[in-house]
């Protein structure tokens, strides 16, 4: 695949506004905030989160989610000091962003994948994709 | 095995990874990988009480005995009450064998009767 063709596919925003906004009532009823979105990820999700050393000052990132949508790998420093404890609420609102947008695109990432000869990465994308789905149709009701 | 166990556990008891790491004084960053089997599980006692404390895992209980042997096995160790018993010790080979479908020499089987027959 040819990155420097990839043409990134316009959504509107209202429609991102909506999508946000249903996604916050599935996930976070309550209403309440700050949205915990750790407890999203964590416990509602069950995706990992997976702290780094240096993340951010190596590679100057504090959160990136994984290729295969397993889960979220995290700066250390960031994740476990409680002062920057909204930045991480921030960060992993980002990353559930890119996931809830990415999952809706998973067939495009499967080609790109496929693209690329990468078997295995293709082969844990689609096995994350198949357990994460079941994970949120048997959520309960109340989420 | 014993990644997923501790993991449920957490989830369940509603304790995030940052939280449990924190209350157990465990590096964060080991122990994601220990919960997803790329770091095998820690075997000192009172790490594991510790642990078990945390998830309210009463010491001496069957759950607790599950968390010992689960952290033995995922580090390739047999558990130390069986090391300390001889006679199963001695076991052993014979009981690997027979769970992976091999059949017990001429020799093991006299050595088995033998054993039958003193009970």
């Amino acid at each position: 695949m040819d990155y420097g063709e990839f043409k990134c596919k316009w959504i509107d925003p209202a429609f991102l506004w909506n999508v946000a906004d249903e996604t916050r009532k599935k996930y976070w009823p309550e209403s309440t905030l700050p949205v915990n979105t750790e407890e999203i990820v964590e416990f509602r999700l069950r995706l990992n989160i997976e702290p780094v050393k240096y993340l951010l000052s190596t590679i100057d990132i504090d959160a990136y989610l994984k290729r295969d949508l397993s889960g979220i790998v995290v700066d250390y420093d960031c994740y476990m000091n409680d002062k920057f404890a909204n930045r991480m609420r921030f960060s992993f609102a980002h990353e559930l962003g890119h996931f809830f947008c990415i999952r809706n695109y998973t067939r495009v990432l499967e080609l790109a994948l496929l693209g690329t000869g990468k078997t295995s990465s293709l082969m844990s994308l689609r096995a994350n994709i198949e357990t994460l789905n079941g994970r949120l149709t048997n959520l309960p009701v109340a989420y | 095995m014993f990644g997923e166990f501790i993991k449920q556990r957490r989830i369940a008891a509603g304790i995030s990874l940052r939280e449990f790491c924190k209350r157990t004084e465990t590096d964060a960053s080991n122990w994601s990988k220990v919960e997803r089997r790329l770091l095998a599980p820690p075997q000192d006692e009172e790490k594991l009480r510790k642990i078990a404390r945390v998830l309210d895992i009463k010491i001496g209980s069957p759950l607790w005995k599950e968390l010992k042997d689960k952290a033995n096995i995922d580090a390739g160790i047999i558990p130390e009450d069986m090391l300390s018993d001889e006679r199963v010790l001695n076991s052993l080979p014979m009981f690997f064998r027979t769970i992976r479908s091999e059949k017990p020499t001429p020799e093991e089987l006299d050595k088995l009767i033998n054993m039958i027959r003193k009970e």
